[in-house]
């Protein structure tokens, strides 16, 4: 028995926004929470400096941003600059955060989407084959590999990538984005490597929960059934595995978008890919904390997204969660 | 034990006497220093990196870094997400509502993002990337721990204790969390395979401890002095196999302690 | 039946990934020589094309679009070039226009434009207000001659002028926040290039030459720069031929790069003198035992400078000589060179007082508390760090206890010039910091100024004060040649090595580069050398 309260789907969504809440209150906390003047994670070192010299600059950089405000204030203010779309400025960049975040988000998705949906598709189709009859040797062979595959670190693979196809047979760049009036060639070209090592990597992973739902579906009475009833592979997989799973499928496609985009990172700061994440790094690497702050926020209201989408279409494809009888 | 176990146990074996020869270099082993980048030779059997320094002995000491981070960040995240779970999954009400919002939450917030700027806010040091992996990692091990714990709850024994007027806090921490330990260790091993890729990625980034070289450092280093220009293969393959082979044979280990517990075979999904 | 179907899925993984591969075969370039364009690879990476915020696209625009009132020559004496001056008293200077300039909108270059590039810069730039910090007033007399008059002798004024870069007052003279002026001209100089944009996604700058230039039209009609994001990245694209050479300021290539481009028929790489002193041992002079020349000097006798040359420099370069001033300038003096002798190291720091006290293995203060030596390193430079590695290394061997603290580049700069909360640091100096304030590296010695070595030694101090005081340059060069001799003597800093500039070039694509302390391969004299 389960209360209404817990299976309510609304709920749910709720919970989602509430994790937004955690998300910017964190970043709030964080520089706050640190030992030092708050000033020093929110202007650079820079304007820090000039400014303990300067304790007239001091007192008119602590009014602009509320400093000299109570925690609760200060907390209202910065939640109103996020929701008019102000994160910052960034210290290295000397833009502003919304403005450097809008113009890389294209990258990574130009990098996330195309392998995540040829990813779903390829790994869908393996995940199927190897749950169905997995204790064949040879798939369990692949499953295996396919484990392995997923404990090499992506940054690692993509040196290996590089090496090869970039040093020695001369194939492709080094890194970085095409330019802005690239041809496709050429824009195939600069996102092959990123492209092939962070869709290997996805269909890794779906391959294997695929694998692990399907074992799970094959073990029930009435695909055994089925099975007896001589029906061809073919038409069962699909009939009987594919069609149950699909609200599952669907939201593990939704999740998976949330997931490349955050095991994108990785992958771009290793191919100077400049999306998100290579902004993430630059942002580490000169501490630039609005700008870190900012792409961070940008990288988790993306997966966030993703996983209410996950949910909101279970909810439509998925009667028995409509009716409440999850969990 | 089956034979994912006997293959995890061996090779981690392995790489722990690694991390115990590391305390015996410059007496028991020695390894010559060389010219920068020199290839694999008998001197040195795995060449050397950018200081000549011979590649075999960065491993070996690098072993020590990662294995140590990975137990200890690992251990941190086991503690938190057991007695999280164990908790919202045995009470009821409120409590049990607070922590249930708080594990999804963090189940959803992208760990490696976070990791990433709380790691930028700290300086470099062993102990802050330990508390990094151990305040971030836990929450599937919650919500497993949370899943034991309410099947525990409707058992008869744990519902004729209730009966009987124990106090709920006795029976968590008397009865629940020693149930719930199995399947805390299976994650715990596993956390461990996640915490040494964690601490590799995070040190290839320049966040890492310097002091304390791990192979995401020699990684790091790799990438940063022209390794990959120069072609000095042997600098980057030996720390990122060894990374790759760790997690690998704690993710076995891991695996195989689960199906002991008889969990789903859709937990692979909590493994990954 | 299943088989086939895994067989199948692997044939699509393959044909898919291939399909990507050889769509992607590489363009080939066209060579650059044949439509006059010049493509230049960096890894100085411009953010903002605003000169005054930006700091390389104030390294970028002094090279291509704004023109100094005065050069370097080769051998770091300033020379006259939009202007010339004189002066009877080292207080009131005359600027006399010698240049036929216009600026790149058409209108001609005057006087009041000096006047006013001084007075504006002085004002709103922070690295001017250093450059010009005596600078009282700069009043245009006619459309040549500008009066500049300081507040005291300064003859190190003309080094100033070799860093202005001339603005045209008719764009700026109403811009009150210059780091956050958007308009349209914000890049109308009058240097030998016209500043043509930016895209920042794809990192490309592009540059069109002056037809107009008063010095006339360069060799190249265009030059367009390529950022890159790592050295391995701008280092393939030179392999290719995508760019024709590359550059960095300050700086050549990271010398370890070279074995991996030796075997290129195509590159060649050229080698320069470095007038910065590549990498040094900062100590924090005021703070206790790094003010104990003794100590210093123990330390230099600990470091195996031969270790830096060859795993840092990569061979490339020297050891130094205690007198740490490079051997390239012209009033350098012969100096012992560095070497290591550890036992002299540990016996001097040990009759200090500095020997084991509680048995740990580690040496400890006088006082019994046991120490630790904090060496801060900037972690945005991977040499920087590596080098404090070995130098870690080195003391350690000698029984010190060495920490390293890697930094950022902002954190660097708050503890080794405002807060002075550091041990010793590890960093390089440039050709320009060398040369300013009263030249010698005392910029970075005297705690007066930016001072990472925070010398108050008095004598250091009085030094200085001469030379900046001094306009005989037969005297300057005595007090630089006493210098020198501070500094082998007192070791408030230890030279690691002398590294070289490295630059190399497609000889397919480009010839003629020449060469200048200052600005590297893209001074003026490249613009008319080039083939």
């Amino acid at each position: 028995m389960k209360s209404f309260k817990k299976s309510s789907f609304f709920l749910k969504i709720l919970r989602y926004g509430f994790t937004i809440f955690i998300i910017i209150s964190i970043n709030f906390i964080l520089p706050r929470m640190m030992p030092g003047d708050p000033l020093v994670f929110l202007f650079g070192e820079e304007v820090y400096g000039a400014a303990i010299r300067n304790p007239q600059l001091l007192q008119s950089l602590s009014e602009k941003y509320g400093l000299d405000k109570s925690l609760s204030e200060q907390f209202l203010i910065y939640i109103g600059n996020i929701i008019n779309g102000d994160f910052g400025q960034s210290f290295s960049f000397g833009r502003s955060v919304a403005e450097i975040i809008a113009e890389r988000i294209p990258l990574t998705l130009m990098l996330t989407i195309p392998s995540t949906i040829l990813s779903l598709f390829i790994g869908t189709l393996l995940g199927l084959s190897l749950g169905f009859n997995s204790n064949s040797h040879l798939k369990r062979s692949v499953s295996s590999f396919l484990i392995a595959l997923h404990s090499i670190p992506s940054y690692w693979f993509a040196m290996l990538l590089l090496l090869v196809f970039s040093l020695w047979l001369n194939l492709t760049p080094t890194g970085g984005a095409p330019p802005k009036d690239a041809n496709i060639i050429s824009i195939l070209h600069h996102i092959a490597l990123p492209f092939s090592l962070l869709t290997i990597l996805n269909i890794a992973y779906i391959s294997i929960i695929i694998r692990g739902l399907t074992m799970e579906i094959a073990e029930e009475p009435f695909v055994m059934t089925a099975r007896s009833k001589g029906l061809s592979w073919i038409k069962l997989r699909i009939r009987h595995l594919l069609l149950p799973s699909l609200a599952p499928f669907l939201s593990l496609a939704a999740m998976e978008l949330g997931f490349a985009f955050s095991g994108a990172l990785l992958v771009e700061i290793a191919f100077s890919w400049p999306g998100i994440g290579y902004t993430m790094w630059q942002a580490v690497v000169e501490r630039d904390y609005p700008l870190l702050q900012g792409a961070f926020t940008a990288v988790s209201l993306i997966v966030v997204l993703a996983n209410a989408i996950a949910d909101v279409l279970s909810y439509i494809f998925d009667p028995r969660i409509r009716m409440g009888e999850n969990e | 034990m089956n034979k994912m176990e006997i293959i995890g146990i061996s090779i981690i074996s392995c790489i722990i006497f690694m991390a115990l020869l590391s305390f015996g270099i410059g007496s028991i082993i020695d390894f010559p220093k060389s010219k920068q980048y020199s290839p694999p030779s008998i001197q040195n059997p795995l060449g050397t990196d950018d200081l000549g320094d011979d590649i075999l002995e960065l491993l070996i000491i690098g072993s020590r870094t990662s294995l140590l981070v990975g137990f200890l960040g690992a251990l941190f995240s086991t503690i938190i997400g057991t007695i999280i779970g164990a908790l919202s999954g045995f009470f009821r009400g409120v409590l049990d509502d607070v922590l249930g919002v708080i594990i999804d939450v963090f189940l959803v917030i992208p760990a490696l993002p976070l990791m990433i700027v709380l790691a930028a806010y700290l300086s470099p040091s062993f102990w802050n990337i330990v508390i990094v992996i151990g305040l971030l990692w836990w929450p599937t091990t919650a919500r497993l721990v949370r899943a034991r714990a309410w099947q525990l709850k409707s058992a008869p024994f744990i519902e004729s204790l209730l009966a009987l007027g124990a106090s709920k806090t006795y029976i968590v921490f008397k009865h629940v969390l020693p149930n719930v330990l199995g399947i805390a260790s299976a994650r715990f091993i596993l956390s461990v395979s996640h915490a040494i890729l964690i601490e590799a990625g995070l040190s290839f980034i320049g966040l890492g401890d310097p002091t304390n070289p791990s192979w995401g450092t020699m990684l790091h280093f790799a990438m940063t002095r022209g390794a990959l220009l120069y072609g000095a293969w042997w600098t980057f393959i030996p720390p990122g196999l060894a990374i790759s082979i760790t997690s690998l044979a704690f993710i076995i280990l891991g695996m195989g302690l689960e199906q002991r517990q008889k969990l789903s075979t859709r937990s692979m999904e909590d493994i990954i | 039946m299943k088989k086939i179907f895994a067989a199948g899925i692997l044939v699509v993984l393959t044909l898919s990934l291939a399909a990507v591969y050889f769509q992607a075969l590489p363009i080939t370039n066209q060579p650059l020589k044949q439509n006059k364009t010049l493509v230049i690879g960096t890894i100085n990476l411009v953010r903002t094309d605003n000169f005054v915020k930006d700091y390389y696209m104030g390294i970028f625009s002094a090279c291509f679009i704004l023109d100094p009132l005065a050069r370097i020559d080769a051998s770091g004496k300033v020379i006259p070039y939009l202007v010339n001056w004189s002066t009877n008293d080292s207080r009131v200077w005359r600027l006399n226009l010698i240049a036929n300039a216009k600026w790149h909108d058409g209108k001609p270059v005057t006087a009041e434009d000096i006047a006013f590039t001084i007075m504006y810069l002085k004002e709103k730039d922070p690295n001017y207000a250093v450059h010009f910090q005596f600078v009282n007033s700069a009043v245009a007399l006619d459309n040549r001659t500008v009066e500049v008059t300081l507040t005291k002798e300064w003859t190190a004024f003309i080094v100033g002028l070799a860093a202005t870069r001339l603005i045209p007052k008719h764009v700026w003279f109403n811009v009150t926040d210059p780091s956050a002026y958007t308009g349209n001209n914000r890049n109308i100089g009058c240097g030998p290039f016209i500043y043509q944009g930016f895209d920042s996604a794809s990192g490309t700058m592009t540059f069109i030459a002056n037809k107009d230039y008063w010095k006339g039209k360069p060799n190249v009609d265009k030059v367009i720069l390529k950022f890159y994001t790592t050295t391995d990245a701008m280092l393939m694209a030179l392999k290719k031929g995508e760019i024709a050479t590359t550059y960095a300021y300050a700086k050549g290539i990271d010398p370890i790069y070279v074995p991996s481009l030796l075997g290129d028929k195509n590159i060649t790489i050229m080698v320069y003198p470095n007038f910065g002193v590549d990498n040094s041992l900062w100590f924090n002079c005021k703070r206790y035992p790094y003010n104990i020349t003794e100590f210093r000097i123990a330390i230099s006798y600990a470091l195996d400078y031969g270790d830096y040359l060859n795993y840092i420099a990569a061979g490339y370069g020297e050891i130094p000589t205690r007198g740490w001033i490079p051997n390239c300038w012209d009033y350098y003096v012969i100096k012992p060179k560095l070497s290591k002798n550890s036992s002299y190291a540990e016996q001097l720091l040990s009759s200090l007082g500095f020997f084991d006290r509680n048995g740990d293995g580690w040496r400890d203060y006088p006082n019994g508390t046991s120490m630790i030596m904090k060496i801060i390193a900037r972690s945005d430079i991977a040499e920087s760090l590596r080098l404090a590695e070995l130098v870690k290394r080195d003391l350690e061997k000698i029984g010190i206890r060495v920490q390293i603290t890697p930094v950022d580049v902002s954190t660097f700069q708050t503890l080794t010039q405002r807060t002075k909360d550091f041990d010793a640091a590890i960093s390089r100096t440039t050709f320009w910091g060398m040369m300013m304030y009263a030249g010698a590296g005392t910029l970075y010695f005297d705690h007066r100024n930016m001072g990472w070595a925070n010398v108050d030694d008095p004598e250091y101090i009085a030094i200085v004060d001469e030379i900046l005081r001094t306009a005989n340059q037969t005297r300057v060069k005595q007090l630089y040649e006493r210098i020198q001799d501070l500094y082998a003597e007192r070791m408030y800093v230890i030279p690691l090595y002398w590294g070289k500039i490295i630059q190399p070039y497609r000889s397919d694509l480009v010839e003629g580069i020449s060469y200048e302390p200052m600005y590297g391969i893209l001074g003026r004299d490249t613009w008319y050398s080039i083939k």
